[in-house]
C-alpha cells in the first residue's frame, strides 16, 4: 500500500525529533553534495537530504523548500522540492511556523 | 528747597474740628468737588469740595479751585498745602493754598468724619501716605565701587586730615614724601557692572521695560517693509545661556539705527526695550511667547563671545518626521544636498517677479525633501551636489499632494561642518551618510515611507463630519480601480509651473498668468478622477499627471491624440487592475465649503517580504486579542 501524505507539515530544525517519521516541509540552503545525501542547512542544522539526485552548480546559494518523510535515523527522504528565490527572508519563516506549530496549532492543522 | 511731602497731615480734620485750630498748614485731599455748590463772592468763587486726611473726611469751603484742578477731579485726586484758613462755626474756608501734586492716587480709605468720630477717631484703614510711582527697576551702584568711592573719600578726609595736622604742626613734607603718603588705592578689583542684574529670556513678562538680558543673535531677518512700503522693520532671534529664545523687533527709525550694528552669532546685552505677547506664537514653534520690541532709549552693546550661549540653535527635524508636522509649521533640518534644479523666475499672485529655485535635501531616514527658496535667498544663497546643510526655520509646505519645504525671511542655514557637528542630531545623520554616501545618487527622492495597509472603510470614518482644514492623513490601500470618470480626462498645461493656461484668440497662443509665458501649444497633464473599490467599500478619488499615466499605460501627449476609441480602450484595459495606492486624504475649500478630498500620490510596487512581515503582525496581533 502506497503511503500518500495528506500533509507536509511545516517545521523548523528544533521540531525535528518530534516530526520523525512524518511527513514534513523544511526550508534552507544546500550545502554540499555528499554522494549518498546532500546536507541541507536549515536553521543552523545540518539536516541529511536523500533522493536529490541532481545539484546544479550556481554561484548564489540554492535555496529549497524540501517535502518529504523524516525517518527514525533524522535522514529527509526527500519527495518534492521547490526552489526558492533569493529573498526568501529566513527569519520571518521561522516565526510564522513556530506560531503555526506553537500555541495556535490547532488553527493550522487537524 | 521745599522738602518733598510724602504725608497728607496726620489727623488733620480732627485737628480742625476738635481744636479749631487754623495756624498749621495742612496737606489734605481734594476727593471731590460738589459742583451745583459754586458760590460767587467778591473774592471769587467758592467750591464746596470733600477734603481727606487719609483717615477722615469732610466738607470744605476752597475759594477759587483752579482750573486744573476742576477739571481732573473725576480721574485723580490733586493734594493741597493750605495757607489760609478760616474755621467758622459750621464751616472751615481755605481762603488760600497751594498745589503739591495735582494727580494723585486716593490717600487711604477716609471714613466721614462722624463715623470716625464715633470710632473714637480710629480707621483700621485708613493712612495718610501719599502713593508715589516705584522706578521699574533699581539703580544700583556696583558695590565695590561704592567701597572704593568710599574708600577714595575717608583717604581725601584722612590726606586732608593729615596735611591740616602737619600744617598746625608745622611740620612740612617734602613732595616726594607727600606723595608717597598718598598711597594709591591698589589691586582694586572692579568688577564688571555688566553681568549684574541679567535676567533671563524665562523671566520677561508683557509691560517689562526696564531689563537687562544677555544673549546672541542667532537670526536677523532682511529689513522688511509694512504697511503698503509705510513703514520697515527688521526682526533677531535671541538666545540665552538657558537655551531659550525670544525675537527682537526695530521698527523704522530704530530698525534705521540698530540695523548695521547687530550681526549674527555675537553675543549683545539687550537693555531697556518693551515686552510684548507674540501674537504670532501659536502658529511658528520656534517663537516664544513674547517680543522684545526696541525703542530709541534702547541700549545694545557688543560683548565677549559666551561659551554657556548656545552658538547653532538647531531643533533637527528627520524628513520622516515631516510628515507629522502641519502646514505652515517651521522646522529645522539637516541633509545632503542631492539635486540642485536651476533658478527660475516666477510671477507671482501680486505680480511681481520673483526668483524661485529647488534643491532636494536627503537625510538618513532615507526621504527626500524639496526645499524652495526664493527671491534674494534663490539669488544669493548657493550650494552644491553632496554639500551637508542644516537649515533653520523653515515652513512646511504642500503643493500637489506633496510635502515639501519652503524658505522665509527668517530662514538661515548653516554649511560650515566645523558648527554643524555642534548641532543635535548630526551625528546620526553623518554616521549614514559616511557609510551610503556612493549610493545617495541612485536612491530616490520620493518617500520611501511605509504606511500600515488600510481600508476604504477607514478613510471615510476619519474623515465623516470632519471640517478641519489642516487635517491631512495618508494611507496605503489595496483597491481596484472600477472606474475612470472621462468627463475630463487632462488639461492644457504650463510647461512650467504645470498650471492651466488659456489660448487667447488675438495672439493665437497659449498663455500661463502665472508664469507671464506664452506657448504656441499646451503641454498636456493628466488630471481625473475615478473611483476605487476594495472589500470594505468605494472611494472616488483624483489622479494627477504622473498617475494617470502610470494607470492608463500611455503619456498624456500621445492619448489626447488618440481617437475616442483608441481612448476607450485605454480606459478600459486600466479598470479592474488591482494595485496599491498611497492615498492623501485632506480637506479643500471649494465655495466656501470645506470638503474632504482624496489623491493618488504614487502607486506602490508590491514589496513582499515587508507585506509578509505585515501580515505576520497583524495575525500574531488579532490571535493575541482573541486569545
Amino acid at each position: 500500500m502506497t503511503d500518500i501524505p495528506t500533509s507536509y507539515q511545516r517545521i523548523n530544525a528544533d521540531m525535528i525529533t518530534k516530526f520523525k517519521g512524518q511527513y514534513v516541509t523544511l526550508v534552507g540552503k544546500l550545502i554540499q553534495n555528499k554522494g549518498d545525501y546532500v546536507e541541507f542547512m536549515v536553521d543552523g542544522t545540518i539536516v541529511k537530504v536523500t533522493e536529490i539526485e541532481e545539484v546544479p552548480e550556481s554561484n548564489e546559494d540554492i535555496l529549497l523548500e524540501i517535502r518529504g518523510k523524516l525517518n527514525d535515523d533524522g535522514y529527509l527522504e526527500a519527495k518534492e522540492f521547490t526552489e526558492l528565490d533569493q529573498t526568501f527572508d529566513f527569519e520571518l519563516y521561522k516565526k510564522v511556523i513556530n506560531m503555526v506549530q506553537g500555541q495556535f496549532r490547532e488553527l493550522f492543522y487537524d | 528747597m521745599t522738602e518733598r511731602v510724602t504725608h497728607l497731615t496726620y489727623e488733620a480734620l480732627k485737628s480742625m474740628k476738635e481744636y479749631r485750630n487754623d495756624t498749621i498748614k495742612y496737606c489734605v485731599q481734594i476727593l471731590e468737588i460738589e459742583q451745583k455748590n459754586d458760590m460767587n463772592t467778591k473774592n471769587g468763587t467758592l467750591y464746596s469740595c470733600i477734603c481727606s486726611d487719609g483717615f477722615a473726611k469732610m466738607n470744605m469751603l476752597i475759594l477759587n479751585l483752579s482750573p486744573s484742578i476742576l477739571s481732573n477731579t473725576s480721574k485723580m485726586k490733586p493734594i493741597i498745602r493750605i495757607l489760609e484758613l478760616k474755621i467758622k462755626q459750621t464751616y472751615y474756608l481755605v481762603i488760600n493754598y497751594e498745589v503739591l501734586y495735582l494727580d494723585k492716587i486716593q490717600v487711604g480709605q477716609p471714613l466721614p468724619y462722624d463715623d470716625y468720630k464715633k470710632m473714637n477717631f480710629t480707621n483700621p484703614n485708613g493712612n495718610n501716605e501719599i502713593q508715589f510711582p516705584k522706578a521699574p527697576h533699581m539703580f544700583q551702584i556696583n558695590e565695590n565701587k561704592k567701597q572704593s568711592i568710599q574708600l577714595q573719600q575717608q583717604q581725601k578726609y584722612e590726606n586732608d586730615s593729615f596735611d591740616q595736622m602737619q600744617t598746625k604742626s608745622g611740620i612740612k613734607l617734602s613732595i616726594n614724601q607727600k606723595q608717597q603718603q598718598f598711597k594709591p588705592i591698589e589691586n582694586q578689583i572692579y568688577q564688571s557692572p555688566s553681568d549684574q542684574n541679567i535676567l533671563k529670556i524665562s523671566e520677561l513678562y508683557p509691560g517689562m521695560r526696564g531689563f537687562k538680558i544677555k544673549g546672541r543673535v542667532i537670526q536677523k531677518s532682511d529689513i522688511t517693509p509694512f504697511k503698503n512700503n509705510k513703514g520697515h522693520l527688521f526682526t533677531i532671534e535671541i538666545i540665552d545661556s538657558d537655551k531659550q529664545t525670544i525675537q527682537g523687533i526695530f521698527f523704522n527709525t530704530i530698525c534705521d539705527k540698530f540695523y548695521d550694528q547687530i550681526e549674527i552669532g555675537k553675543v549683545y546685552y539687550f537693555e531697556n526695550g518693551q515686552v510684548k505677547t507674540n501674537r504670532y506664537s501659536t502658529k511658528n514653534q520656534n517663537q516664544s511667547d513674547y517680543q522684545l520690541h526696541f525703542e530709541l532709549f534702547s541700549k545694545i552693546s557688543l560683548t565677549q563671545d559666551d561659551k554657556d550661549i548656545d552658538v547653532f540653535s538647531f531643533q533637527i527635524k528627520t524628513i520622516e518626521d515631516i510628515d507629522n508636522l502641519s502646514l505652515d509649521d517651521r522646522c529645522d533640518v539637516l541633509g545632503v544636498v542631492i539635486d540642485i534644479k536651476p533658478i527660475i523666475q516666477i510671477m507671482t499672485k501680486s505680480n511681481e517677479n520673483k526668483s524661485k529655485k529647488i534643491i532636494t535635501l536627503y537625510d538618513q531616514t532615507q526621504r527626500g525633501i524639496d526645499i524652495t527658496l526664493w527671491g534674494s535667498q534663490a539669488e544669493k544663497w548657493q550650494f552644491q551636489k553632496d554639500e551637508i546643510v542644516a537649515f533653520r526655520g523653515l515652513k512646511v509646505t504642500d503643493y500637489q499632494t506633496v510635502r515639501s519645504l519652503t524658505v522665509t525671511n527668517s530662514t538661515i542655514y548653516e554649511k560650515d561642518l566645523s558648527h554643524l557637528e555642534k548641532i543635535n542630531g548630526f551625528r546620526e545623520f553623518y554616521e549614514f551618510y559616511c557609510q551610503n554616501k556612493d549610493f545617495l545618487e541612485s536612491k530616490p527622492k520620493e518617500s520611501k515611507k511605509k504606511f500600515a495597509l488600510s481600508y476604504i472603510e477607514q478613510i471615510k470614518k476619519d474623515f465623516e463630519g470632519i471640517r478641519d482644514n489642516k487635517l491631512v492623513k495618508f494611507y496605503e490601500i489595496k483597491a481596484f480601480i472600477t472606474n475612470i470618470f472621462t468627463k475630463q480626462l487632462y488639461y492644457e498645461a504650463c510647461e512650467n509651473c504645470k498650471r492651466k493656461i488659456i489660448y487667447i484668440q488675438q495672439t493665437k497662443q497659449y498663455n500661463c498668468q502665472n508664469c507671464n509665458l506664452n506657448y504656441d501649444k499646451p503641454c498636456y497633464k493628466y488630471m481625473f478622477n475615478a473611483k476605487i473599490v476594495d472589500t470594505t467599500g468605494n472611494l472616488i478619488v483624483i489622479l494627477p499627471d504622473g498617475l494617470g499615466q502610470q494607470v492608463l499605460q500611455v503619456p498624456c501627449e500621445e492619448f489626447q491624440k488618440k481617437s475616442q476609441i483608441e481612448k476607450d480602450d485605454y480606459i478600459k484595459r486600466a479598470n479592474f487592475q488591482q494595485q496599491r495606492f498611497l492615498i492623501v486624504a485632506k480637506i479643500e475649500t471649494y465655495n466656501d465649503e470645506n470638503r474632504p478630498k482624496f489623491y493618488i500620490t504614487s502607486i506602490i510596487q508590491d514589496d513582499v517580504i515587508s507585506d509578509n512581515e505585515e501580515l505576520y503582525n497583524q495575525i500574531t496581533q488579532m490571535l493575541k486579542q482573541n486569545n
